[in-house]
């Protein structure tokens, strides 16, 4: 049995949705980075689910190459977040506005 | 040595010498020999020109070299040498070298010296090149050169206020003069598309008499000519020229700078020629002028007033000559005043020296016995400025006011004859008040031998001097006019009858008595104030301005660019007020935006 491809892509935009939400509203910066990874876990999706509709493996090169993407942009992400950590002793991205006006 | 070149060390000299000495420290000995061996060597020079040229004589031009050159127009800094500007030149040499020997004495103690003759000989410099120049541009720079060094000259005791004061207002004066002057010289160039002199005199007996262009351009001339000649309305400044030292006052506010006018005019008088509206301007502004200038003499206190106001009066007579066309005759008043006027305030300078600056009259008396020789040039001096028989300023005022009867102006003419009685009036109450009665001051120091000399010669100038010189007749071929009994009699006539007059009163202590009643009052303080031309222009053009600048205060031009700035600071907030630092509006916004730009692209293209 085979999902069809319309949940497939309404899955996948749920999930870019609560991305979106979670960078828009969350202020601990773990979380931004968390719901980051989420918005480029539902793109993969829907590159993998795009694949079984064209003949190819086009789909799955572009999910293995975001997979990498998403690995370098959580260490060096990482890297920031304890850069931060270190400097305010704290996580919340509210307090990065020094470069306000 | 030919006398091209000797003309053109003539103003090179000088220069030479006031570069030398205003950019160097030298000691006094050798600023005194190197100031007066500039100026002798040139009048020198003028001497062996006048000697060569005494049989034949034809202008001589030269040039320096190339000034400026646009398009088709070549102006150099050559010279001409004409009768007009070889009388000019012999008495800006000759009188000059003697003022700066009185100079030497007069200034022995003071600390600006070297500064002093470094102005003094820029200024012979500047108002050589003035009479010698060839085109009219070359002139307006010694114009303008000669109007700097008369600032520099009145101003010399800087220390003192009113004398920057003063300094100041004669700059400003002259320089309305001025502008003028430069409009016309523009308006005779757009004209006769040269500035050459020759050129424009040339062409200026081709064109229609009165034409209006020429009027205009003769009028700003004038205009020019009347701002440094000190004529009415432009004549305020000259008395208050007098804070400068005195033989500064004898060589540029009497001899030189203040005649440029006269000479602008006199050069230029074929041009003037054509325009007849003006001279009659010229006419009836000099009579104006003489009438004013004398009557402001007669209640004067400071001695130096006096002669200053003279002064003006005398330049009126020049004009009056010019304006009814008798050229030589203004030339030759020009001369003979130059020769007296220089006297009398060199003798004025070594009065004030020998009574440690003592300037009023009325502090004066009884130096005939005293100071004889000081007293003796200023009665020669006071009797050629009255006209008084066989001394040379008889000769050239009979001359001029002959040509006035003769070109049928009645009216100035008896003014003219008023004017010359009111100078005999004033040149005796200044003798009577300061030669005799009873002593006030005496004297508390020696007159300087160089002093006596130079007076000795401006002595024998001021009694010889009464003959027109031969270069006069040979530019302006001059005539005595036949005049009838009282046309003739009555200038004799009328010195004697002020002289008689002036001693009665002075018999009676009507001078010094103290004035009571108030119209005599009124008219002494409008007289002494030189008819309150001073107040007039206060009112007139002073207060304005201020008021003006008060109600300008804030610069109400600056607003629009301040506007332009308030804009730009007010966008500037609103702009800054959208970078909040808040990392998560700025998702917000981005995604919103990207939202809206989305749902666009697939509304728009389901649309169309």
């Amino acid at each position: 049995m085979t999902l069809p491809l319309s949940w497939l892509i309404s899955f996948s935009f749920a999930l870019f949705a609560i991305g979106v939400f979670g960078v828009v509203v969350r202020r601990n910066l773990i979380f931004v980075l968390i719901s980051i990874e989420i918005m480029l876990n539902a793109v993969a999706l829907l590159f993998v689910a795009g694949s079984t509709l064209h003949p190819g493996s086009d789909g799955q090169v572009i999910y293995l190459m975001i997979l990498a993407m998403a690995g370098a942009e959580v260490a060096i992400g990482l890297a920031l977040v304890i850069t931060m950590f270190r400097r305010w002793h704290s996580l919340d991205i509210d307090l990065l506005s020094k470069m306000r006006g | 040595m030919s006398e091209t070149l000797l003309l053109l060390l003539i103003p090179a000299l000088p220069l030479a010498s006031a570069i030398i000495l205003l950019a160097t420290r030298l000691n006094r000995l050798a600023v005194s020999c190197l100031a007066l061996s500039s100026i002798g060597l040139a009048a020198l020079a003028v001497l062996i020109i006048q000697l060569n040229t005494a049989s034949d004589f034809s202008p001589i031009q030269e040039s320096w070299g190339t000034w400026l050159e646009v398009d088709s127009v070549t102006l150099n800094f050559a010279f001409y040498l004409d009768g007009l500007s070889l009388m000019m030149i012999s008495i800006i040499c000759g009188v000059g070298w003697l003022i700066h020997l009185f100079s030497v004495a007069f200034m022995a103690q003071d600390t600006g010296y070297q500064r002093y003759f470094g102005y003094l000989n820029l200024f012979v410099a500047a108002m050589l090149i003035l009479v010698l120049a060839d085109n009219l541009l070359l002139l307006y720079l010694g114009w303008e050169g000669v109007g700097l060094c008369s600032y520099l000259l009145i101003g010399f005791w800087h220390s003192k206020r009113a004398n920057n004061m003063a300094a100041n207002k004669a700059f400003i004066m002259t320089r309305i003069g001025d502008t003028a002057m430069l409009i016309g010289l523009l308006l005779l160039f757009w004209q006769f598309g040269s500035l050459d002199i020759n050129h424009i005199n040339q062409q200026a007996l081709d064109l229609p008499p009165n034409s209006s262009l020429v009027n205009v351009s003769c009028l700003l001339l004038f205009i020019g000519a009347a701002g440094k000649s000190a004529q009415f309305p432009l004549q305020n400044w000259l008395p208050d020229a007098m804070a400068g030292p005195t033989p500064v006052s004898a060589l540029i506010h009497a001899a030189t700078m203040v005649t440029a006018g006269i000479y602008l005019i006199a050069r230029n008088a074929t041009l003037f020629g054509s325009a007849l509206e003006v001279l009659n301007i010229i006419a009836i502004v000099g009579t104006i002028t003489l009438l004013l200038g004398a009557s402001a003499a007669m209640v004067q206190s400071d001695l130096k007033r006096i002669l200053a106001y003279s002064t003006i009066s005398q330049l009126g007579y020049m004009f009056l000559a010019l304006g009814v066309g008798a050229n030589a005759a203004a030339s030759f008043h020009l001369m003979t005043h130059a020769f007296f006027k220089a006297l009398l305030f060199l003798a004025a300078g070594a009065l004030i020296y020998c009574l440690s600056h003592q300037h009023n009259i009325y502090k004066m008396g009884g130096l005939a016995k005293k100071m004889p020789w000081v007293s003796t040039a200023f009665i020669i001096g006071c009797a050629a400025l009255s006209a008084l028989p066989l001394l040379s300023g008889f000769f050239s005022k009979e001359l001029i006011l002959s040509h006035v009867i003769d070109q049928g102006h009645p009216w100035l003419w008896y003014g003219a004859v008023l004017g010359g009685f009111l100078t005999a009036f004033y040149s005796a109450r200044l003798i009577l008040l300061v030669f005799f009665g009873p002593i006030q001051q005496a004297p508390d120091r020696a007159l300087p031998k160089t002093m006596a000399i130079v007076m000795a010669s401006l002595i024998l100038l001021s009694i010889f001097g009464g003959m027109l010189p031969e270069s006069i007749t040979r530019q302006f071929p001059a005539s005595t006019p036949p005049l009838s009994l009282i046309t003739h009699y009555l200038p004799i006539a009328s010195p004697f009858l002020a002289i008689a007059l002036a001693y009665w009163c002075w018999q009676r202590g009507v001078f010094t008595r103290s004035i009571t009643s108030p119209i005599q009052k009124t008219l002494h303080t409008l007289l002494l104030n030189g008819w309150q031309f001073d107040q007039l222009y206060h009112l007139l053009f002073v207060r304005p301005y201020f008021i003006i600048t008060q109600l300008n205060r804030h610069d109400i031009i600056d607003g629009l660019f301040r506007g332009i700035e308030v804009t730009m600071i007010m966008l500037h907030r609103l702009c800054s007020k959208s970078q909040t630092g808040s990392l998560r509006l700025y998702n917000a916004t981005i995604i919103v935006f990207i939202v809206i730009s989305l749902a666009w692209l697939i509304i728009g293209g389901t649309t169309a």
